[in-house]
Parts: C-alpha cells; structure tokens; sequence
C-alpha cells in the first residue's frame, strides 16, 4: 500500500469530517424538518467550535489572546491546520482590530443547495468562528448580523468581525 | 530584537493530525447530542447508526483510493484493510484492536480499548447508547464490495472485558 503523507492524511480527514456533518444535516431534515435541523446544526457547530478551540489553544501552548497581534497569530496558525484544499474561502486583517471572513464558495451552501433546503438554510460556518471568539474570551461586533445565507440571498459571503480587546 | 517565535513549530504533524481526528470525533458526538436533547434516545441512536453506515462507506472508498488498494480477494486482503483503515481512522492509543484470521472465510475483531464506549460510560449514557461501529464497518464492506456478516460475541458496553465480533465473508469482491 502506497504511504500518505501529512497534506494527504489532512485531505482525508476533513474531507469525511465535512461529509459526516453534511449528513448529519440531510438525515436531520429528514426527521425532523429544517427549522429544528437549523438550531441543532448551529448549536452543535457552536460546541464542537468550544472544545476545538480549546484543544488547539492546548496545542499552541496559549494561555489567553489578550491583543489583536495575539489573536492574529493564533488565527493563522488555527487555520494552517483546519483549512482544507477544498476549502475556498480568504481572511484578512485590513486594519487594527478587524477581521474580514470571506466565503469565495461556500461547501455548505453547495451542499444544501443540492439537498434542496436551501431556501430555508440558517447558516452554521460562522457559528464556529464564534464558538471559537466566545471559547477565547474576544469581544466583537459582527456584521451584517444575519441568521439565514447571505451567499443564497446577495451571491456572496463575508462577515467582518471588528474587536474589542481589554488592553489595547 | 526579539525573535518572532511561530507557535505552529510546538506542532508536529503527528500532533495536527491527531487534533483535527478528535475535532471530527466531537463534532459527531455533539450532533447526536443534539439530536437526543431534542427528541431522545431513540432518535438519536437511530440517526447515529443510519448516518454512519452512509458516512463508512465514505471513510472506506477516500481510503482505498488515496492507497491505490484495489480489490478484496481473500482474508488476508480484508485483514490487512480492516487493520489500516482502523489505524488511519481509530489509531492507539485511545482505541486498541486486533484482528486474527480464524479462517479463509472468517476474521475474529477484538477490541480491548474503546475511546467511544469509554466516553459514553462517563456520562452515564451506556444504558441508552448503542454501538455504531456495527453500521460503520456495514459502510466499509459497501465500499469493499464484499458481504460480510457480522456477529457479536462479546461487548464492553454490556459489562465485558473487550469486544469480540466476528466477521463472516459470505461473497468476495468481483
């Protein structure tokens, strides 16, 4: 048998993580209807979101995000791990204390597009940047505030995240 | 001047890797969490086991074909996949399994570690909880394109001291 290396192994498994959620949400729908899907889907994104944050704060040997040049380092180095290819999507610090989130094409919007529930989709990706803001004690604004799929109703996807950190 | 460290360099990719595994591992726990805070126990075993024989089919085929695998011919064949796929997905050491070849048509899987069972015992859910492993590896054999029977000889969530499931090939791979 061939040898994977890193990248390869990585692909793998954020690719069936991805899918393992995907289905999770399609076989929800089927039982118990889109609004109920919506609020376990989020709520379960969002505690996901807490302990991986978490075991990644262990991993980086960070105790807490006390700056914005703190929290921009931790923010990359969460990503270099947690991004996939397949993951099409930009981040940017334009300015002090602002972050822009950027879904070029968004896999959940794909995905539930093609399961036809689209229409009525809240949306569960930024749930885990908050669980992560909220797990690292950030304060910040976010906007637009929105529930539902800003890709399903503008054709495109950002949030940007304006901080406010106690030392600075 | 101070030297900017990279927090990324106290992370090998042993350690990477192992994070992004127990992620994906919470993320599903928490789903069917979810769904049994919601609608109960019943539901949420339901779903567990009919989304996880979808998604073994998946863990199955992504494996197969990142290692150029091709076709399950004999025993020896399905050994040797069944341990790799639990080493790449379930690696020691908070899982622990063996596989013997009992015969040309029979594997013997014992598990003497399970981090799931484990998980579920500390918050008490073990009289509720039921197994999805079975549904899994009937995800895997999808994938493997042979028909495999399975049966439980032994099981930790019953109070035994590992799991003892014995595999029976009825049909080969064509």
């Amino acid at each position: 048998m061939k040898i994977l290396d890193f990248e390869e192994v990585k692909e793998i498994l954020i690719k069936n993580w991805m899918s393992h959620d995907g289905m999770w949400f399609y076989h929800c729908v089927q039982e118990c209807g889109i609004d109920k899907t919506n609020k376990i889907n989020r709520s379960a994104v969002r505690s996901m979101a807490k302990i991986e944050i978490k075991r990644l704060k262990k991993a980086l040997d960070i105790e807490k995000i006390e700056s914005f040049e703190e929290f921009k380092d931790f923010f990359k180095n969460v990503f270099s791990i947690v991004k996939a290819e397949f993951m099409d999507f930009d981040y940017e610090f334009p300015y002090k204390n602002v972050l822009i989130f950027t879904m070029n094409k968004c896999f959940a919007y794909d995905g539930i597009k093609r399961m036809g529930y689209i229409e009525k989709y809240n949306c569960g990706i930024f749930e885990r940047l908050k669980g992560w803001f909220d797990e690292l004690n950030v304060r910040y604004d976010i906007t637009p505030q929105i529930n539902g799929c800003l890709m399903r109703e503008k054709n495109l996807c950002y949030r940007k995240f304006q901080f406010h950190f106690s030392n600075e | 001047m101070e030297k900017k460290v990279n927090l990324l360099d106290s992370i090998n990719d042993k350690k990477r890797i192992e994070i992004l595994r127990k992620n994906w591992m919470s993320h599903d726990a928490r789903s069917q969490m979810a769904i049994v805070r919601e609608f109960g126990w019943e539901k949420g075993n339901k779903l567990n086991k009919k989304i996880i024989a979808e998604m073994g089919k998946v863990m199955m085929y992504r494996f197969v074909n990142a290692l150029n695998f091709s076709n399950v011919k004999n025993i020896q064949d399905l050994h040797d996949v069944c341990i790799a796929a639990m080493e790449f997905y379930y690696p020691p050491p908070s899982m622990s399994y063996e596989f013997q070849k009992v015969s040309d048509d029979e594997l013997l899987g014992i598990v003497k570690q399970c981090a799931v069972i484990e998980q579920v015992k500390r918050i008490g859910m073990e009289k509720f909880y039921e197994c999805g492993c079975f549904s899994m590896r009937s995800g895997w054999y999808k994938a493997l394109d042979v028909e495999v029977k399975e049966e439980c000889l032994s099981c930790m969530k019953d109070g035994d001291n590992e799991c003892k499931i014995l595999l029976k090939v009825k049909n080969w791979s064509h």
